[in-house]
């Protein structure tokens, strides 16, 4: 779908009988939560037509790597759900042991001019396990749609 | 676990059986035909009922019901007891993320003849009278804290006293639409932030609103009883417990991964985190699932009112001249305790379906007043194109299956295949031709729900029939239908 063509950085949609799914890979572990929250945009919404106009600060916590990456990709969706607020782009500030801080980029939801190209209910812990790959890292996680 | 290598073996006409190995303390347990068996083999469903073999304090079998598919966790159309006397576990992976999702059917008086002039007009009415698509809510305003916590507490109740509804209704519904143990304070701010402005709504998805027509009466009898008869046109609702659900189940998903390692328990699969029930992180979930099944049935309560709106705007007639009356409300992903009979021991376990239906039979005292000679109303919606059905509960269910069933039709292909294997037709063209007329939010969810990308309902419904766990009452054909 996108990968980045100077490493193994990207991520893919692949295909679950009722939901869907994303493998992604990331060169570092901020930049694996970067491409999982810019893959779940994409799933998301037609970004397009999304504004970077307004940013929101969001932070997440969790026990184990994958906890956090759960905790994280939920960020965008509350976002969505609770506040109106269509994220375009997502950038970690900060990645430690327990906690991750980011920056959402996007606008209020506009339905006349914002396309939702996927209604997800949530981020699930299905088969979710960060594994190191060479010098980076990849997941495959699992959205119920 | 669950590498391959185990050991499919068939135990009856329609039960397949994979004894234990490894770490399976129960055999998992499949109710299909020749043919469903591959459909659920070929798509990890049955590793999945393996992995659930696993869970502490599971009792008797991990059970998949025909139309099981490859959920997350769980198998989607799984059914397991936990027995909290020998260490069980509740686990809102074997629940799902949406809460109480069900189906209510209202049967009425009108006719197919009657209806088919007006299908259009109906149609867009329903989907302009009933929010569905993504979050939106023009006929509720948003709910007041006090009021969403009144929700999570008095489910359909609430919405009878907002004036959507009847008592009648109420009756008629899966533990009178309100689940006890219900606790807001177990409820998380997110969870409530999402629940507030979300009443009313249908969702996107597999959800619909539908108007059916009575095609085929299988038991004539027990269609009487529950006032259904062949030509009749019913109305039919599917949809759950909106953000509210998703957001209870995500909470706790998180609360039971530490509560996973905290106990020292080993699940094959994250999904299936999950606590004993006798620990304060299992009565916290339950008592906060409880909450969500409780929005849920609020929400169906709010939507059928709605569409009886627009039913009664179109057609000129109120409630009571359409002859709409409310068959059964059901809910096909929750965990309940219930009684039963564990070799020959009465037992209160902690029974979890996810896509699976209660099957009370005749004489529980769990079965409505009006329908205790016949059995518990089981309503199973199949794909828009095909059919849906209504079923009843038996003492096979009881014995068997936990007093459990199918839910649907299952999916068989995944929604980016139906996607590509819909490009270049017109689904809403194709349903033109067979009478059904569509409204839709989405811009791909016709492709993705086509009837093609669910296996055969006919063949689910037939399978526990034949198994003498549901007995068929009637067949219904839709005609007009709303998706999110």
């Amino acid at each position: 779908m996108c990968t980045d063509r100077d490493g193994p950085s990207g991520y893919e949609a692949f295909e679950h009988t009722a939901d869907v799914g994303l493998k992604v890979r990331g060169r570092t572990m901020e930049d694996l939560f970067e491409q999982a929250a810019a893959g779940f945009i994409d799933l998301m919404f037609e970004t397009d037509s999304v504004r970077t106009v307004q940013s929101l600060d969001v932070s997440a916590e969790g026990d184990e790597p994958e906890d956090l990456l759960v905790a994280w990709l939920q960020e965008i969706l509350f976002a969505f759900e609770a506040d109106r607020f269509v994220t375009a782009s997502a950038e970690v500030q900060s990645l430690t042991e327990g906690k991750v801080t980011g920056r959402l980029r996007g606008e209020d939801f506009d339905a006349g001019r914002h396309e939702v190209r996927l209604v997800v209910k949530a981020v699930t812990y299905h088969g979710l396990e960060i594994e190191r790959v060479g010098e980076g890292y990849e997941v495959s996680i699992v959205f119920d749609v | 676990m669950a590498e391959k290598g185990y050991e499919l073996k068939q135990a009856g006409p329609y039960v397949w059986e994979v004894p234990p190995y490894g770490r399976m303390s129960v055999p998992a347990r499949v109710y299909a035909d020749a043919e469903l068996i591959q459909a659920i083999e070929r798509d990890n469903a049955l590793e999945q009922a393996i992995n659930v073999a696993v869970m502490p304090g599971i009792v008797r079998a991990s059970l998949a019901m025909p139309d099981a598919h490859w959920g997350y966790g769980f198998p989607i159309g799984g059914v397991a007891a936990f027995d909290p006397q020998q260490g069980g576990v509740i686990s809102p992976g074997g629940i799902g993320f949406d809460i109480n999702c069900g189906v209510r059917l209202v049967r009425t008086d009108l006719t197919e003849e009657e209806v088919k002039p007006r299908l259009t007009e109906l149609v867009n009415e329903l989907f302009s009278q009933v929010p569905c698509g993504v979050g939106s809510s023009k006929a509720i305003p948003k709910l007041s804290e006090s009021e969403l916590r009144r929700v999570c507490v008095e489910g359909a109740r609430w919405a009878v006293e907002q004036g959507f509804g009847r008592d009648d209704d109420l009756e008629r519904t899966e533990a009178r639409g309100a689940l006890a143990g219900a606790d807001p304070d177990m409820v998380s701010r997110r969870a409530m932030d999402r629940g507030r402005p979300q009443m009313g709504t249908l969702g996107s998805g597999n959800h619909f609103i539908e108007i059916d027509v009575v095609e085929q009466v299988f038991d004539r009898e027990v269609a009487e009883a529950f006032g259904v008869a062949e030509g009749q046109i019913a109305l039919q609702i599917h949809c759950g417990s909106r953000g509210f659900g998703h957001q209870v189940c995500t909470d706790y998903l998180q609360t039971m991964q530490k509560a996973t390692r905290k106990y020292g328990i080993d699940v094959p699969d994250r999904q299936l985190a999950c606590a004993p029930l006798d620990s304060s992180e299992g009565k916290r979930y339950f008592a906060a699932m409880a909450c969500a099944a409780n929005y849920a049935w609020a929400n169906r309560q709010t939507i059928l009112a709605l569409a009886t709106k627009a039913l009664e705007r179109v057609l000129g007639k109120d409630r009571n001249a359409l002859g709409m009356r409310q068959v059964y409300d059901v809910c096909h992903n929750i965990a309940k305790f219930e009684e039963h009979d564990v070799n020959g021991e009465k037992r209160v376990l902690c029974v979890h379906r996810k896509g699976a239906t209660r099957a009370f039979p005749p004489g529980h005292p769990e079965c409505p007043a009006p329908y205790r000679d016949v059995g518990q109303p089981v309503l199973i919606p199949g794909d828009m194109g095909t059919a849906s059905y209504l079923l009843v509960g038996t003492e096979g269910a009881m014995r068997e299956t936990w007093g459990s069933t199918c839910h649907g039709a299952g999916r068989v292909m995944s929604r980016k295949a139906a996607i590509r294997k819909a490009t270049g037709r017109s689904i809403k063209k194709e349903l033109g031709e067979k009478g059904i007329f569509v409204r839709c939010e989405g811009r791909t969810t016709l492709a993705e729900e086509m009837p093609e990308a669910y296996k055969s309902v006919d063949a689910v419904v037939s399978v526990m029939h034949e198994a003498g766990i549901t007995r068929k009452v009637a067949r219904l054909r839709p005609m007009g239908v709303v998706k999110g």
